[in-house]
């Protein structure tokens, strides 16, 4: 198309792009309200998100189909811009900047109609809404611009194939070689290309816009780390959408509803009526009803109305069937997290409405009053190492910790389950085989709050948080290996954000390093086929998906099977988010699912590296009544084991 | 209407890792202050009854120091209107120590005057303290203000007059009874029911809240019992796993009871057997086992 535009065809594009930029507008009303958040442009994200589309290609047909009709539109939209200016270019270059172009409309075309046919083929109620305008628009530009292209070959009336146009060939084939004909096609190419501009606010592809914005300001710093609310000026969790961030309301725009979320949610996948998908949208319809309801009464002179709570869009039953796996954060490809917002809705629910369910109170308060999960009290939180000649940090011989390289955290799993004790026996075993000094806090340690944080109760969360970090300050504590992935995230991260900066690490990683120092030997054949079973909190929070793995190829005689869903992908236990100490009513059990699937893979021995991973699959592959049941292990044992 | 719930703050001993008998075998950390659990679920039954009925106050009635005030503040932000506490004066300074509590009697004189000026419809309190169990101030305090009692209830309703309350009680054994009585009346609580969780913006207004006081310093009866021992039980047996199962079986056997190994009073005798056996008798003699004979004198 080298026709220089017209005037008018200027003002068409001022219109559309005016159109564009006020319907923006209006959606950016939604959130504006809000202040930033110390959230920082993230351009290497953009990169390998956006021109790359690494994570939408995480699903390789419909990721790859998108990758096509992406590029497919930025590319010609690019090169017909540059083309306005009239660069002079040789004629070789230009065409192949030709044959690119042509190209690139190829990829469209099979990139709009594998999602076209995709969209229509599909039944899914929560999908995708809007969608049909702007394909059906895409259409029309592809037809419109190759049956312009055919209509200038068939004027130029080329013989063979030119091979810098090879589609627009084939339309030369059917087209009229009329001028008026191409210059009709041009016209209709023109006249869509701007409705599609103009018609982005209010269709899908929204998405154009909000989506790479909240890519571009992803948060930054821990995976999936919550909102820190200051309690003393009365933050106390989302009681309504106007409680949200301006970044939580951009995740909220941001959603395309592909479903990545829901397929990988464990609660919906167990049955259950949580679909993270459904808490986005819900979010986004009140924030849409806020705006219009200041809207209308703003020209009324009257007083807001009460925004809608939250809790009327979402109900008891989804928020509290979350278990704060994060695979949602993990699965969607422009970086929404519906879990922050769902642990806010908790909050509110819990400090605000004193709403917490029933089966958990008796936690809480243990948690409150004792400061363990179980309420047995920190007299009795070093019974675990009785005749283990485990050196208390108050007990050495400077009290401060510097004749101490490594702090065991025990955590309540370890220290008062009788299950995890020998977890914590198995770790001082190893660590006294390897020769290092550590030395446990004891008495002086209580919960790391984990549990009081993911349940809502942020105000006895930061209680705990406050008494250990306290003493770890007494104590000049460097560095910290924790038994439990949940008090490995809570130290690492969550006390980072009140000011506690630790190298803290998983006791997994520990023994990795003295494994592949030689520092231990693994000498005896535990089980012959071993499975890991992936801890939320261990791999897709922090990250560490090797070291357990490296460890069991590292016992004599182990062979190591892969799990049908692993590492990020991994499927949670069911007891994190506070979960473990909810009932579940609804649908199947989390823990029975992923014990099925575990058993199935045929394995002697399913290593886990969590305290409450360990309890869940033990109960869940003991429900299944099998023939032989696979045991059911954390990874420090099966070292001590090996050890000998 | 006024409800009044006396709530006692205790030191709960949960707990015995000491190694020595002088201490009972407790440490510091073996306890937690906290309000009685029999007095929060009363508590618990007040608020239930202002949430179906207006104009019903809550007041809290409590005794002796504030050793738990904030788990007393976190009784206020549950619901309840007003905290009194009362000085006890002109008596053994209270502690946390049960045994300088002052006996049941004198705890029940002062807070049936504490009732009578408060000017309270009905007296709720728990069945029994966990750190003193003996479970009699409530019946005392009926007794001094001539009311009804009801002991060990677990659910508490009114009618819609407010003038009969309706009471359901654990007769024990899993039997169940529903009592009458009007008002005004006297109950004790078992444990039973749910309870409930502040909520914030209560919470900082209990967080701010002065406490009244009340000081009944003339004419306090005299008390009537006295507690002059109290013994705590050994720490009881922990198993814990020989960690090294290559050793003697008398050593495992003895690695295995450490966890209860506790330091006796009492002292070895040495020497031969006459030193030793005079080491008894002078041990008994000391002790009043036996009577000093005519022939030592």
């Amino acid at each position: 198309m080298k026709a220089l535009l017209t005037s008018f065809d200027l003002l068409f594009i001022a219109a559309a792009f005016l159109i564009m930029a006020l319907g923006l507008a209006r959606r950016w009303l939604l959130w504006r309200t809000k202040k930033p958040t110390g959230i920082s442009g993230d351009w290497q994200g953009l990169k390998t998100s956006l021109i790359a589309h690494r994570d939408i290609l995480r699903r390789p047909s419909v990721g790859g189909a998108h990758l096509a009709a992406f590029w497919g539109v930025v590319i010609p939209l690019v090169v017909i811009i540059l083309a306005q200016f009239g660069f002079i270019i040789p004629q070789a270059p230009a065409k192949l900047l030709h044959l690119i172009q042509d190209l690139a409309g190829v990829a469209l075309l099979i990139g709009i109609l594998f999602l076209l046919f995709r969209r229509l083929g599909n039944t899914d109620a929560e999908g995708p809404t809007r969608t049909m305008v702007p394909m059906v628009l895409l259409l029309v530009i592809l037809f419109s611009g190759f049956m312009a292209e055919g209509a200038r070959l068939s004027i130029l009336r080329a013989d063979s194939i030119p091979w810098s146009s090879p589609l627009g060939w084939f339309f030369s084939l059917i087209s009229p070689a009329s001028p008026v004909f191409m210059q009709m096609m041009i016209r209709l190419h023109f006249f869509t290309v701007l409705g599609l501009i103009a018609a982005i606010p209010f269709t899908f592809m929204r998405h154009a816009a909000a989506s790479p914005l909240n890519v571009f300001y992803r948060k930054q710093g821990a995976r999936a780390a919550l909102t820190l609310p200051s309690i003393e000026s009365g933050e106390i969790g989302a009681k309504t959408v106007e409680d949200l961030s301006w970044k939580q309301m951009l995740d909220a725009e941001a959603c395309v509803a592909c479903g990545r979320c829901d397929e990988n949610c464990p609660a919906a996948i167990s049955g259950k009526p949580l679909s993270p998908r459904k808490i986005i949208r819900n979010i986004r319809e009140q924030m849409e009803t806020v705006t219009a309801d200041q809207k209308r009464l703003s020209n009324q002179l009257g007083n807001a109305a009460e925004p809608p709570l939250l809790e009327k869009a979402v109900t008891a039953d989804e928020m509290w069937a979350c278990t704060s796996c994060m695979a949602c954060v993990e699965h969607c490809p422009v970086f929404i997290e519906p879990l922050d917002k769902i642990i806010d809705m908790r909050r509110y629910q819990v400090m605000g409405e004193a709403r917490l369910p029933a089966e958990a109170r008796p936690m809480i308060r243990d948690l409150d009053l004792y400061g363990d999960v179980q309420g047995k009290g920190v007299a009795h939180r070093t019974d675990w190492a009785l005749n283990r000649q485990v050196t208390q940090i108050s007990q050495t011989a400077t009290q401060n910790g510097s004749d101490v390289d490594t702090l065991l955290w025990v955590g309540c799993s370890g220290a008062f389950h009788p299950r995890n004790q020998e977890t914590s026996r198995a770790m001082v075993k190893i660590l006294k085989a390897a020769g290092i000094r550590f030395a446990i806090l004891g008495k002086e340690e209580v919960c790391c709050g984990d549990p009081a944080r993911r349940l809502g109760e942020e105000i006895l969360f930061r209680k705990l948080a406050r008494a250990n970090i306290d003493r770890l300050n007494q104590y000049q504590v460097k560095k910290i290996v924790t038994l439990c992935p949940h008090c490995l995230n809570t130290l690492k991260n969550d006390y980072a954000e009140l000011g506690c900066k630790l190298e803290v690490i998983h006791a997994t990683e520990l023994v990795m390093t003295l494994i592949r120092d030689k520092r231990i030997a693994l000498k005896y054949p535990v089980a012959d086929n071993m499975a890991i079973h992936d801890a939320c909190y261990l791999g897709r929070y922090n990250q560490v998906y090797q070291p357990p793995r490296d460890i069991c190829r590292a016992v004599p005689g182990a062979r190591l099977k892969e799990t049908e869903r692993n590492r990020d992908n991994g499927f949670c236990c069911g007891g994190g988010g506070g979960r473990m100490w909810l009932h579940e009513k609804i649908g199947r059990n989390i823990n029975v699912l992923r014990a099925e699937e575990m058993a199935n893979t045929d394995v002697d021995l399913i290593g886990t590296a969590c305290p409450y991973c360990l309890v869940m699959l033990d109960d869940g592959v003991k429900s299944l009544e099998l023939e032989k049941t696979p045991k059911v292990a954390d990874i420090i044992d099966v070292v001590a084991d090996s050890l000998g | 209407m006024k409800i009044i719930v006396c709530a006692k703050q205790i030191r709960h001993t949960y707990a015995r890792t000491g190694k020595s008998p002088e201490s009972q075998y407790i440490r510091p950390e073996d306890g937690v202050h906290r309000v009685n659990p029999h007095d929060e679920a009363a508590l618990e039954l007040a608020l239930r009854l202002k949430d179906d009925y207006e104009n019903i106050t809550v007041v809290l009635l409590t005794l002796g120091p504030m050793i738990a005030e904030d788990e007393m503040r976190r009784c206020m932000a549950t619901g309840a209107d007003d905290l009194y506490q009362i000085n006890v004066n002109g008596h053994p300074p209270y502690s946390e120590d049960p045994l300088d509590q002052p006996d049941p009697w004198v705890k029940s004189d002062l807070m049936a005057r504490a009732v009578k000026d408060l000017k309270g419809d009905l007296v709720l309190c728990g069945k029994a303290s966990l750190d003193k169990g003996s479970g009699q101030v409530g019946a005392l305090l009926a007794h001094r203000l001539d009311l009804p009692f009801v002991s060990a209830i677990t659910d508490l309703s009114m009618d819609k007059s407010g003038s009969t309350l309706q009471v359901q009680r654990s007769a024990g054994r899993g039997v169940r009874e529903i009592i009458e009585c009007r008002l005004p009346a006297a109950f004790s609580v078992d444990l039973g029911c749910d309870l409930r969780l502040p909520k914030f913006a209560k919470r900082q207004w209990a967080n701010a809240y002065a406490p009244r006081h009340l000081d009944y310093d003339a004419d306090v009866d005299a008390p009537k019992i006295v507690c002059t021992h109290r013994f705590q039980p050994r720490p009881r047996p922990k198993i814990v796993p020989a960690p090294d199962s290559r050793l003697q079986a008398y050593e495992r056997i003895m690695q295995l009871l450490s966890g209860s190994k506790v330091e006796k009073k009492g002292e070895m005798l040495t020497g031969g057997p006459e030193s030793q056996a005079d080491g008894i008798v002078a041990f008994l003699k000391a002790n009043g086992f036996l009577e000093p004979t005519s022939a030592d004198s």
